[in-house]
């Protein structure tokens, strides 16, 4: 059983001390960070990143993947807390477990929270242990075009699902890309777009860019606004653990949920976010007491909850497999292994299977890990949401600051983080989302690579991306999409998805 | 804004991402672009230039129809904090070499802490303090990073 010998090799890799140990520091400054008010994964995964370098490749992507959904975790205890969504898929969560928690049942909407999220995570990656090897031996016969063609196929599709106008999306991948190709090209030595500044021949940090944007952009945006007007409901301890009936209640939107959030989650776009809208709509819809949605009904805190850890959990596939991020926290883990001399991909598996085998047991590991840490440790999480901001942001500067120095020992990322932070928060500004322009960053140069060898192998004949099967659908789905985005009919559709109620 | 202007924020987007577009088609222009089967380092970013010139001249021509908006400057608040955060980092940077880690850091916190108007200089204090003092023991003490705890004035 090749299976059960796979993940023999990964809870033997995942169960030493040192990796059991920085999965429960990852799991609990993720949960940490996630609960501070104004920091999602993104800032957070950002913040950290540096940390990990100076650790092992496995031991630092099992402490990020921990930073990862500890952060998801925290977002719904905020959530449900005190109506305020640590990040954007545990909006839903908002909707009805703060109506729960101002009824005075909190412990019940986080137990069943952290009930449904652990249930999704372990269906989920069961899921990424059965689905990544097939997916990566498919991926192995990819030729440098289904490459290009699937890039562009994941950059498209990430447009699908930011927020706002298509075309500042598009013209936002078309920026990352470019300032991607910043640095020596690697084919003919060429200092491209460099203005004989030294430090930009290894290109731009991506890691600099994301601090800057997502680290420094958020404490701007959060000073920007009026003084926060925070309620923390008293949290009894008291029926935290959910009754029979609950249990029953909760059941068949988990299972709903998870399904929905493994299939979204997977595709390229990243769909955290969207699964746990589209679950929340769906079990409103399947509801026998529809009006107890936006009250406090249980089904719609399950549902939404397993969908978005799900999603959160199958969203590593593309980036294991393919080597393709799917999102901006994908994206940011993609270039710490680069940092590590790792390229993420389908060899992956085969070259390093204790590497991949030793994440997804510890993904496992990692869920377990947070409902146990979770459910006990809300009123320690309660407290530090008594926090002020004034105390919070100076430390997030501080993060940001000794964290970027520390990727390279170079000032001059320091510079760039500064500079991101101020382009960040003027494109915010113009209504022009940041997240896919750290896309094409990170797609950018293995973009260009890719095109190379597909038409140095073709002899320069552009037809390759069609006459190959795999690459033609790639880019039919994605020429897909794209329609999809244009018709307006469909649009506007899109649009009353995301609509809040 | 005159009159013709429907949309600035898209009018604004559409000046800059064009303006970055063109330079990008010019700079690309004075490296070798190659043949479609030997690509020239110039040639996908003289690519990219294009497509990006084209996407924001249809955005800056989606900004000149349709419905009027306002523009909305930013406030007072958002300036303060994006000037005095970027004030901050900058002073880290700069100072980080010469004063080491420790004071630099208790000096951007302090610069910091002017993003909002109502801190006290007591509590911006402390807060330096115990996060400088922190710093020091999470990333040089414990993680084992090797930055200066005290930089070259101090003859270390």
């Amino acid at each position: 059983m090749d299976f059960i010998n796979n993940l023999a090799i990964g809870f033997g890799e995942a169960l030493t001390l040192t990796n059991l140990f920085y999965c429960l520091l990852g799991c609990i400054l993720g949960t940490l960070i996630g609960i501070l008010p104004g920091l999602g994964p993104s800032a957070t995964i950002a913040m950290l990143l540096p940390v990990t370098f100076t650790l092992e490749p496995t031991t630092a992507l099992i402490m990020l993947a921990g930073i990862y959904y500890g952060a998801q975790y925290g977002g719904s205890t905020t959530a449900i807390l005190i109506n305020l969504p640590g990040e954007p898929s545990s909006v839903v969560t908002a909707l009805d477990g703060y109506q729960m928690a101002r009824k005075g049942k909190a412990g019940l909407a986080l137990a069943t929270a952290a009930l449904g999220s652990f249930f999704a995570g372990t269906a989920a990656t069961l899921l990424i242990a059965v689905a990544a090897p097939l997916l990566a031996s498919l991926a192995l016969t990819f030729q440098a075009a289904e490459y290009f063609s699937l890039m562009v196929l994941g950059l498209i599709a990430s447009v699908a699902l930011a927020h706002g106008s298509m075309l500042k999306a598009l013209v936002m991948i078309v920026a990352g890309l470019l300032v991607g190709l910043v640095g020596v090209d690697v084919t003919s030595g060429a200092y491209r777009m460099t203005f004989d500044v030294p430090e930009l021949l290894d290109g731009v940090s991506i890691v600099a860019v994301a601090m800057g944007i997502f680290g420094l952009g958020e404490i701007v945006q959060n000073l920007s606004g009026p003084p926060e007007h925070r309620v923390v409901h008293k949290t009894s301890l008291r029926g935290l653990l959910p009754s029979k009936a609950d249990l029953r209640r909760m059941a068949r939107p988990v299972l709903r949920g998870t399904a929905l959030g493994s299939v979204v989650g997977i595709l390229p776009g990243g769909g955290a976010l969207l699964a746990s809208f589209a679950s929340y709509a769906i079990e409103k819809k399947l509801s026998k007491n529809p009006e107890e949605f936006g009250n406090g009904a249980l089904e719609g805190v399950a549902g939404p909850e397993a969908a978005n850890n799900a999603a959160a959990q199958t969203s590593f596939i593309p980036m294991l497999t393919l080597g393709i991020p799917t999102g901006v926290v994908m994206a940011m883990m993609v270039g710490g292994l680069i940092v590590k001399g790792i390229q993420p991909g389908p060899s992956m598996i085969r070259d390093q299977p204790e590497l991949f085998w030793g994440l997804i047991a510890s993904m496992w590991i990692g869920n377990l890990m947070l409902v146990v840490l979770n459910l006990p440790m809300v009123g320690m999480w309660v407290r530090l949401l008594t926090l002020p901001y004034k105390y919070l942001y100076p430390a997030i500067m501080t993060f940001c600051a000794v964290g970027v120095f520390t990727l390279g020992f170079s000032v001059f990322d320091i510079y760039v983080m500064a500079a991101f932070g101020l382009i960040g928060f003027v494109l915010r500004r113009l209504d022009c989302e940041p997240a896919p322009f750290l896309l094409g960053l990170v797609l950018g140069p293995m973009m260009e690579e890719f095109l190379r060898r597909a038409l140095l192998l073709s002899r320069g004949d552009p037809m390759v991306f069609i006459e190959r099967p795999i690459s033609a659908v790639m880019l039919g789905l994605a020429l897909l999409f794209l329609m999809m985005m244009i018709f307006p009919h469909i649009r506007s559709r899109r649009d009353e998805t995301f609509k809040e109620e | 804004m005159s009159s013709f202007v429907r949309k600035p924020k898209d009018v604004i987007a559409g000046v800059l991402f064009l303006a970055l577009g063109v330079f990008t088609v010019v700079h690309s222009l004075g490296y070798d672009i190659g043949t479609p089967r030997r690509m020239g380092p110039g040639m996908f970013p003289l690519w990219l230039g294009i497509i990006m010139s084209g996407l924001a001249v249809m955005i800056l021509i989606g900004g000149l129809v349709g419905e009027r908006e306002r523009l909305i400057l930013p406030g007072r608040a958002a300036l303060r904090a994006l000037v005095v955060v970027l004030i901050g980092s900058l002073a880290f940077a700069l100072l980080l070499r010469p004063l080491g880690m420790l004071p630099a850091i208790a000096l951007m916190v302090l610069i910091g802490s002017r993003a909002m108007p109502d801190y006290g200089w007591g509590a911006a204090i402390l807060t330096a303090a115990v996060l400088s003092i922190g710093s020091v023991l999470i990333f040089v003490k414990l993680l084992g990073q090797a930055v200066p705890v005290f930089g070259s004035v101090f003859g270390v």
